[in-house]
């Protein structure tokens, strides 16, 4: 068969087994082993078996459970709670400062967290019922909640940018360190938004009264040392990252003990908690790996009949500039983010786009936070934004699911012009981690 | 029969369950190694291959974890639309795919992983952990457990009326 027309088979019949609501794990490891041995007979199974154990011994993979189980730990503990209340007392005041204390508590949580799924889920929890007893829009609360809580994997640690780094071979801990700055200027440009559209028309966002912004002076000290540690405990993670003198594994690894050594001193650590967040990190670990295995195969056996070539050919062969075979891509990865969860676009696309990426002269730390920013987008967009259902499971009853996507389109906009800004200014991801390295 | 696919879906909640346990096991020799290397400067020649082994022996068994918890993502927006006798015939199909996958998978896992622990195959790292082996086991068991368990599911939605509801996923 030509590669042409495998390609095309290829597509349509991944397209068909996801419509019929076949795992992506079973849908991208079922069409490998097909191709597999249609090509190459039982001897295929060992080129996909061979990959899956190859990959699971990759020693940064180790960083994905730890990350999950330090998030998963911190998700049960009050943190989340703690941090909006001590925000409150700074911001609770200002026209919309509620939506904008949501979003510095998200960005904090960000930067100890490395999914959505948990953000999203305790902002829901925290932040909405608060936004809706102050009558603030609807639109606006959900939207800066699924937008916010979204920014998991933008701000640092990032379980997207582990895999991509894994799959384009660069360096996990400069990933870490371009995405600072992108992941701070869309958490900027959210917090404007608010601001503007708050002063605008206050009834958007009316201030909280001043006696629930008052707190006795011992409550405050106990907030605050209650959250000093696990604000260190992410802070000395990704420090130790950004200076080179852990890996991010074992860094990751520490994180972990840091979460459950701080939750132990807030006196919220239990048996059960603990447990909990084990089995929760077990569960997510299956979502994300299987995938992995999937996709990793069907690359595998794609690339090895000639499917890299051939792509990069179709790509390169465009009329059109580096910048705007760049646009391309974008493209094709903003229209399979409304269709499949990140993981796997990673794992399929990237093996192809990333040398091209490089082979046009462009630096694959930019490209890498591109696509990052890129499934910020894919989070939000129906009709399978994931960060609609997570919210939906903990919205108060009255809130559908086609409220929650009407309120994304202006974050959607916004992510898109952060998007655009990192692209036209590549500085913008690049200043930071050559700053590090000289 | 009932009693029986019960007790195989205990089994795999149980087994997940257990194995989570690695990854907490993983983090305390993390905590080791960093103490031996940056506290007293000793550092070990195994802690990085047993975090290793450890994490994807979690990795793979994590799929049957998922599976048992009917967890796995899938795109079900068209499927959810379908009327339920569709749905179920779409299940039985869906179910074959995932057998066939698993089957061939923990076919040809367990021919490698014989192979490799009669030689006690090991990746040339310095603490002769047999890596390699270790993987290779746990990738065979995980397949044959998912495709039992994958096998009850199947039997189990053949059993029962279709219903309405689509399959329970668990939120977590």
């Amino acid at each position: 068969m030509s590669i042409e027309l495998i390609t095309v088979l290829m597509v349509g019949a991944i397209a068909v087994l996801l419509i019929m609501g076949l795992p992506l794990a079973f849908v991208t490891g079922a069409v490998a082993m097909t191709v597999a041995v249609s090509e190459f007979g039982l001897n295929g199974l060992f080129l996909i078996e061979s990959r899956i154990t190859s990959l699971v011994r990759e020693f940064v993979l180790v960083a994905v459970p730890m990350f999950i189980l330090m998030a998963s730990v911190l998700e049960r503990s009050g943190v989340a709670r703690d941090l909006f209340r001590a925000m409150h007392i700074l911001a609770g005041g200002l026209r919309g400062g509620l939506a904008i204390q949501t979003m510095v508590v998200a960005v904090l949580m960000a930067a100890m967290t490395g999914i959505i799924g948990g953000e999203i889920i305790l902002l829901g929890l925290v932040a909405l019922p608060q936004m809706l007893r102050l009558k603030y829009d609807r639109s606006l609360a959900i939207g800066t909640i699924c937008a916010g809580g979204s920014l998991g994997t933008m701000i640092p640690p990032s379980i997207v940018l582990i895999i991509y780094g894994l799959t384009a071979g660069v360096d996990i801990g400069q990933l870490f360190v371009a995405t600072i700055m992108p992941g701070l200027l869309l958490a900027t440009i959210y917090v404007s938004y608010i601001v503007i559209r708050c002063q605008l028309n206050p009834e958007l966002g009316p201030p909280a009264p001043l006696e629930e912004r008052q707190l006795p002076r011992e409550e405050k000290l106990r907030l605050f040392i209650g959250l000093s540690l696990p604000l260190g405990v992410a802070a000395s993670v990704l420090g130790s990252i950004y200076l080179g003198i852990a890996s991010v594994s074992e860094a990751a690894g520490m994180g972990a003990l840091g979460a459950i050594v701080s939750a132990g001193v807030r006196r919220e650590l239990t048996w059960t908690m603990l447990r909990e967040a084990l089995y929760q990190t077990m569960n997510t670990c299956g979502m994300l790996l299987w995938i992995t295995f999937g996709a990793t195969a069907l690359i595998g056996i794609y690339n090895r009949m000639g499917g890299d070539t051939f792509v990069e050919g179709l790509i390169t062969g465009l009329p059109l500039g580096p910048l705007g075979i760049i646009m391309v891509m974008m493209a094709i990865l903003i229209i399979l983010g409304m269709f499949m969860d990140w993981i796997g676009i990673c794992l399929l696309t990237m093996p192809i786009f990333v040398p091209v990426v490089i082979t046009l002269g462009y630096s694959p730390i930019w490209f890498g936070i591109l696509f990052c920013m890129n499934m910020q987008i894919s989070y939000l967009t129906p009709p399978f934004g994931p960060a609609a259902f997570y919210l939906k499971g903990v919205a108060p009853p009255g809130i559908e699911l086609g409220h929650i996507y009407n309120a994304m389109w202006p974050f959607i906009a916004l992510q898109a012009c952060g998007l655009a800004l990192v692209l036209l200014f590549p500085e913008i991801a690049l200043w930071l981690p050559g700053q590090l390295q000289d | 029969m009932d009693r029986l696919f019960a007790i195989v879906e205990w089994l795999a909640e149980r087994i997940g369950r257990l194995f989570s346990y690695l990854f907490l096991i993983c983090m305390a020799i993390i905590a080791y190694e960093v103490v031996m290397r940056y506290g007293i400067n000793a550092p070990t020649i195994w802690a990085h291959d047993v975090t290793t082994a450890l994490c994807a022996t979690g990795f793979l068994l994590s799929g049957l974890y998922t599976l048992k918890r009917r967890a796995h993502i899938r795109v079900s927006l068209v499927y959810e639309k379908l009327p339920a006798e569709f749905r179920s015939i779409l299940d039985v199909i869906n179910s074959l795919i995932i057998l066939g996958f698993l089957g061939l998978l923990g076919y040809q896992s367990t021919k490698s992983a014989i192979t490799s622990v009669s030689i006690g195959e090991t990746a040339g790292t310095a603490s002769q952990l047999p890596l390699p082996a270790i993987v290779k086991t746990a990738l065979a068991a995980a397949c044959i457990l998912m495709f039992i368990l994958a096998l009850v599911q199947l039997i189990q939605s053949l059993l029962h009326e279709p219903s309405d509801e689509p399959p329970a996923v668990d939120p977590t």
